[in-house]
């Protein structure tokens, strides 16, 4: 029963749903207020999942059928099976000795599901934007996978509730690696192709990239795991950079996270708010000589520290 | 202005008297402060030539056709501080006239309108094609006073 | 790689009016491009000798849904000159406040879609939430937004009160206080300017050679500028600064654009204050005199051209309009030359693409 529970209710599949709605009305709410606009009412991404789901299902010809219904649901499934081993609060479905390993893992499957929608598509705007994903993961991936990295090999283990553990004994992950925490964030919004890394996605330049010959229910399920993705994301860096409670004792656990998620997810939207869009070959260089050589950095500083 | 505008039209005219000696170019001001330099038709090269050399007039506003009292008449317009307008009356039923193409890459929209709204053929242009008008536009050249009259159509 | 065609357009969120582009691309690098168009064309030159003298004042503004006062301005200053009336100052100097407000409204409008189309949205929330203040005062001024129906054959149609004078001024500064941190931001921000510079060069020599006019040719260094080439009034009473920039790229159009902005909330504010008295429209004769005149403006997008030929009846014989985005389109293959993908955006944007008023 409590597995059940866990895995469909809390902090599985209906509290992931309800955050990703929740982040994403928060997120275009503080994007807006930042505009100087409004914003929509908080409903509005319920709104736009049920629009979706009842619009009609269009599948371009010439399209790969099969592959256009799995790809979303592939990407889905990972994201979900993703959130089982990060925890919530200290309450995670599963976890074993090395499910950051796995966790990274399924975070990149989505990010291969985009590309391979592209790749199999028919439509011009299509290929290029799975293109661009492509090159966007190389460009992201190495940075951000070294800067989570950076806190396993500090804490001597693989497994994320270890690794909270570790900085309930020593400090937050973001104290001691504040360099790792930025390019994390930066990854983060590579991985999520949010604003100013929406290169594959680009509007003015390939209209929706990958997803633009979507519609209707699979359209719902890759914006479903995109806003999912968000959430399991920022609930990694979470507990990997500002894991510990201890400044909070007195308050109940839960909470506290909800709050630290909504302050990531705040950084996010600031990113979005104040940069324009990177150019592909920006993204490659920014990617290459900047993020990878810091990250490297920061990487061999840890080792050198846990050497000492 | 004016007076600015008289010197460098008559100062055209006099140059165009070198190069096309059997051809006697009128000067006329027009409101605005637009000096008008009639030329004709193979005088339009020589006469660019004098422009664009002697005076340094590059800025070509726009060409202009029109059918004054029964003839097709092209204008170029050319501005440097002042304005300054050729007028070649063309020759019917050629309709042909030289492109500035060559000279003015400016100028390729401008024929391209022509061609296609007054049904005017500019000698080497590299490509004229219609501008505007759709592909399957069926009929005349549309602006042709003798098209309109044919389709009777009146947007009154 | 193999080579691609990328259709954009005629619909494609990039384009905010039809105009069809099909870029020939090897991956992301654009090797080829060509253009069509006439997707709303609506043969306004035609239609024109169809109407009369008065109605074509309000259908010439329809020419372009940005700059529709200039051009209303420009033909109807062509009839006057074929009719020899004078417009009184007062009147004069309103055509001069609507044009330089309208101005102020497209650069900001041009600048909130270089923002959007380069994702950088709160920029472009920002520039079209300052143009709303133009918006308003145009009108205030006039009763619409941006069909304005304020002119008339010999002058202009609205006028202003003491105390509404007052009330503009007013807002102005207000304005130029938002205008002032907006720009300062698209001046000091990075990111705008990695995506803009040396993209969509056009050197001086392109320029002359292309009869390039407005922003786009004064980015590249060629100095000209009607309101103060020609010596209209009442801009040879009025002091103002005509920006130029050498680079030839979009981030130079941009401070060319910007700067001009702040030129021209100077030039309302001056127009303003020095406000002739006196009637704003002067008695027309009903008949047009047959023959022909020229009337050139400076447009937001630069000089616009009219021929008015008139044979002595209630309609011209013949309108010939000149949009100045017609000679930016000329220059679209030089300037799609060796880029990417995404700079196709930066380059249609920079040229600030006005198809209804190439269409006509």
């Amino acid at each position: 029963m409590v597995i059940l529970f866990r895995l469909l209710v809390f902090p599985g599949f209906l509290f992931l749903f309800f955050s990703a709605m929740l982040f994403d009305w928060v997120d275009r709410r503080v994007i807006a207020r930042f505009q100087e606009r409004v914003g929509p009412p908080w409903y509005q991404p319920f709104a736009d999942f049920v629009k979706l789901l009842a619009k009609e299902d269009v599948l371009s010809t010439g399209a790969h059928a099969t592959a256009a219904s799995l790809l979303p649901v592939a990407a889905l499934v990972a994201v979900l099976t993703a959130a089982l081993y990060v925890p919530v609060g200290g309450i995670a479905v599963a976890s074993f000795e090395g499910d950051l390993i796995l966790v990274l893992f399924l975070l990149s499957v989505p990010a291969i599901s985009y590309f391979l929608v592209g790749w199999i598509s028919v439509g011009v705007y299509s290929v290029i934007g799975g293109n661009r994903s492509l090159l966007q993961y190389f460009s992201y991936e190495v940075p951000f996978l070294m800067a989570l990295a950076a806190p396993a090999a500090l804490s001597g283990t693989w497994s994320i509730a270890r690794i909270v553990a570790y900085q309930g004994q020593t400090s937050w992950g973001l104290l001691m690696q504040p360099l790792g925490f930025i390019l994390a964030m930066i990854g983060l919004v590579g991985k999520l192709k949010r604003d100013p890394l929406d290169i594959p996605k680009a509007k003015s330049e390939v209209i929706a990239g990958p997803l633009t010959e979507f519609s209707g229910r699979k359209l719902a399920l890759w914006h479903l795991a995109m806003e999912m993705q968000t959430v399991v994301g920022i609930f990694l860096l979470v507990n990997l950079f500002v894991g510990d409670s201890r400044f909070f004792g007195w308050l109940p656990q839960l909470p506290v996270f909800g709050l630290k998620a909504l302050a990531l997810l705040v950084l996010l939207s600031m990113a979005a708010v104040l940069y324009a869009r990177l150019r592909i070959d920006q993204l490659a260089d920014l990617g290459w000589k900047i993020l990878a050589p810091l990250a490297l950095l920061q990487f061999v500083a840890t080792l050198w520290i846990i050497g000492l | 202005m004016t007076t600015n505008d008289e010197r460098i039209a008559e100062s055209v005219a006099v140059a165009l008297r070198e190069v096309l000696p059997d051809w006697e170019p009128t000067v006329s001001t027009m409101p605005m402060d637009d000096a008008w330099v009639s030329v004709p038709v193979d005088g339009l090269i020589p006469a660019l030539e004098v422009l664009l050399g002697r005076f340094d007039i590059r800025h070509l506003s726009a060409i202009t056709a029109d059918e004054i009292d029964g003839v097709l008449v092209l204008l170029y317009h050319f501005w440097e501080g002042e304005g300054i307008t050729l007028r070649v009356d063309l020759q019917e039923p050629e309709r042909r006239i030289p492109t500035l193409v060559s000279f003015l890459p400016g100028a390729d929209f401008y024929e391209r309108e022509v061609f296609e709204m007054y049904g005017v053929t500019f000698d080497g242009h590299p490509d004229l094609r219609p501008l505007l008008l759709p592909d399957d536009w069926e009929g005349g050249p549309p602006m042709r006073r003798s098209a309109i009259e044919e389709t009777g159509e009146s947007g009154r | 790689m193999s080579k691609t065609i990328v259709p954009i357009g005629p619909q494609h969120p990039l384009l905010k009016e039809p105009v069809a582009f099909q870029i020939t691309v090897e991956g992301e690098q654009v090797i080829d491009s060509a253009m069509r168009m006439g997707y709303v064309h609506r043969g306004i030159e035609r239609l024109c000798e169809e109407r009369t003298y008065v109605q074509d004042i309000h259908l010439l503004e329809r020419v372009c849904g940005i700059c529709s006062h200039v051009h209303a301005t420009t033909y109807c200053r062509a009839v006057e000159a074929l009719i020899g009336v004078e417009v009184p100052l007062r009147g004069v100097y309103l055509r001069a406040l609507l044009c330089e407000l309208e101005r102020i409204h497209s650069h900001l409008l041009w600048l909130g879609v270089l923002a959007r189309n380069i994702g950088f949205d709160t920029i472009f929330m920002y520039a079209w939430r300052d143009r709303e203040i133009v918006l308003d005062i145009m009108e205030d001024l006039s009763g619409g937004r941006v069909s304005h129906a304020a002119n008339v054959i010999g002058g202009v149609r609205v006028d202003l009160t003491e105390a509404r004078r007052e009330e503009i001024l007013g807002e102005l500064t207000f304005l130029d206080g938002q205008v002032a941190r907006l720009l300062n931001v698209v001046e000091q921000e990075q990111s705008l300017r990695a995506r803009t510079r040396d993209i969509g060069l056009l050197t001086l020599e392109q320029v002359r050679q292309y009869c390039v006019v407005g922003p786009v040719a004064r980015a590249s260094g060629l100095d000209v500028d009607f309101r103060r080439d020609s010596l209209q009034v009442p801009y040879d009473r009025l002091t103002f600064e005509v920006p130029v920039h050498d680079a030839g790229d979009v981030w130079a159009r941009t401070l060319v654009r910007s700067q001009e902005t702040v030129e021209s909330l100077r030039l309302c504010r001056q127009i303003l204050e020095d406000l002739p008295e006196g009637p704003t429209s002067a008695r027309v004769p009903r008949r047009v005199k047959a023959g022909q005149a020229i009337a050139r403006a400076e447009a937001p997008r630069g000089e616009v051209f009219y021929y008015v030929r008139s044979d002595g009846s209630d309609s011209p014989a013949r309108v010939k309009v000149r949009t100045p985005t017609l000679t930016s389109l000329i220059t679209l293959p030089v300037q799609l030359q060796e880029i990417t993908m995404a700079d196709v955006s930066v380059v249609l944007s920079g040229v600030d693409l006005c198809i209804a008023c190439a269409d006509r």
